[in-house]
Parts: structure tokens; sequence; C-alpha cells
């Protein structure tokens, strides 16, 4: 083991080197976009009373209604 | 009445996303750095950080939180554990033994941060995971031992057995 001292200090400047890592400038951003965003997946009833008030539609470019919504 | 109860609502949400707001902008740069000492990957570590805020979010915890950054290392800490065991099983990482050091020293660069680095990455993860979480802005060792879940006492005997360990290869290097 030769000079300890300095062993000491180059270890602790390398630590401090190893775990001092910016991120990217967006990155406060984009996790409050994210957690903003609605939480994709389940339907809430809402969404799916709303959908079910929707008449089909056909779909051809007509777009003519196809059938009155169910019931 | 109707209105004064959703006016409640609006400003309860409206307090709470400032809350969450304030939090993010004060602590990102912590968290960024305990998934970053953990994955050694920016795009990774970045995961993490958002990860881990959206569980705090959708759980409502920014509320109820005493220590927030042992609550948020923690966290962050889990998250990336988990994500490192996923990645290991592709990519194997070179345990200390398999250093001999004439190979460290044809690797051996100008740079010594960048050696002490690579001895680091090598060092066993037991060893590692305290030594760069101490390294991290102000961690202390309770509060490393809070975020891995051992004791203040294995904290200090694994930093010291890792710096012993790397003062050694670098003394041989």
């Amino acid at each position: 083991m030769r000079n300890e001292p300095d062993l000491d200090q180059i270890l602790d400047s390398a630590l401090a080197a190893y775990t001092n890592q910016e991120p990217h400038v967006g990155m406060e951003a984009r996790v409050l976009r994210a957690a903003r965003a609605p939480k994709a997946g389940r339907w809430r009833g809402w969404q799916f009373r709303r959908w079910r008030q929707q008449p089909s539609r056909c779909f051809l470019p007509c777009s003519r209604l196809r059938s009155p919504a169910p019931r | 009445m109707r209105e004064l109860a959703q006016q409640m609502a609006f400003s309860r949400a409206a307090d709470t996303d400032a809350l969450f707001t304030a939090l993010v902008h004060r602590q990102s740069r912590f968290v960024f750095r305990v998934a970053w000492a953990m994955l050694r990957n920016v795009q990774d570590a970045e995961d993490v950080v958002q990860e881990t805020f959206l569980r705090i979010h959708r759980s409502g915890s920014e509320l109820r939180m005493d220590d927030e950054r042992a609550f948020l290392a923690t966290t962050a800490w889990r998250l990336s554990a988990d994500r490192r065991r996923r990645q290991k099983k592709d990519v194997e990482v070179p345990e200390l033994t398999d250093y001999a050091p004439d190979r460290e020293r044809a690797a051996v660069s100008a740079d010594l941060n960048a050696r002490v680095g690579r001895l680091v990455d090598a060092l066993p993860e037991e060893l590692r995971q305290p030594l760069v979480l101490s390294g991290i802005e102000e961690m202390t060792s309770p509060e490393i031992a809070r975020v891995m879940g051992i004791p203040e006492g294995t904290v200090r005997t694994r930093i010291m057995r890792a710096r012993q360990l790397l003062k050694e290869r670098l003394a041989h290097a």
C-alpha cells in the first residue's frame, strides 16, 4: 500500500465524478407532462356511457348511420 | 352548495398539482442521481425518475411524505434494482475477480477517474451500491441504510470494504 492519503483523495474525487451526471434539460417537463396525461387503460364509466350514446356509422365514406344506438 | 363543493375540489386539485410540480423541481436531480448511480445509463435513469414521480403522483403520496428525500430515494432505488436485475439477464457485468492487474493496466487511459469508474463498476453489487449512494450529494449512512433496507452498521462496513478493495486495486495498477 503506497501513499494511503493520496489514494483516499483520488477515490473521493473519482467517486464524486462517478455520480456527477446531469439529466437532459427536458426531463422535468417530461415528468410533469406524463403526470398530467390521462391514465391509459381502463375506461371510466362516463366514457363508456358517452361511447354507447353515439350512433354507429357505416364504415364506407358516405358515413351514413347504420343503426340506432344500442339501448 | 354544489358549486362551492366543486370550487373546493378544483382548488384542492390545483394545490396538489402545485405541490407535485414543486416536488419535481426540487428533487428530480437527486432522484436522477440515485437512478444513475445504479444504472449508469442516462435514458434508463430518466425513465426511472419518471416512473418514481408517476407512482407518487398516482398514489397521492406527495401529501403524506415525512422524509421526501428518503421516500424518493427508496422508490427510485427499488425501481432501478428491478430494472438492473432484468438487464443483468442479458448483459453480465464483470466481477472483481475477472480484473487481473495486467488487463487493467493495459486498459488504463490517461484519465484516472475513468479508471476508478471501471473498478467501481467491477465491484460486487452489494459493495458497489452503498459506495455509489454515499457519493451522491449528502447521502448519509442512515439514509442509505433506510433506502437499501439493511442495518446502518452493514452499510458502513460495506463502504469500508469497497474503498479498501478499490485502494488495493489502484495501488497495484
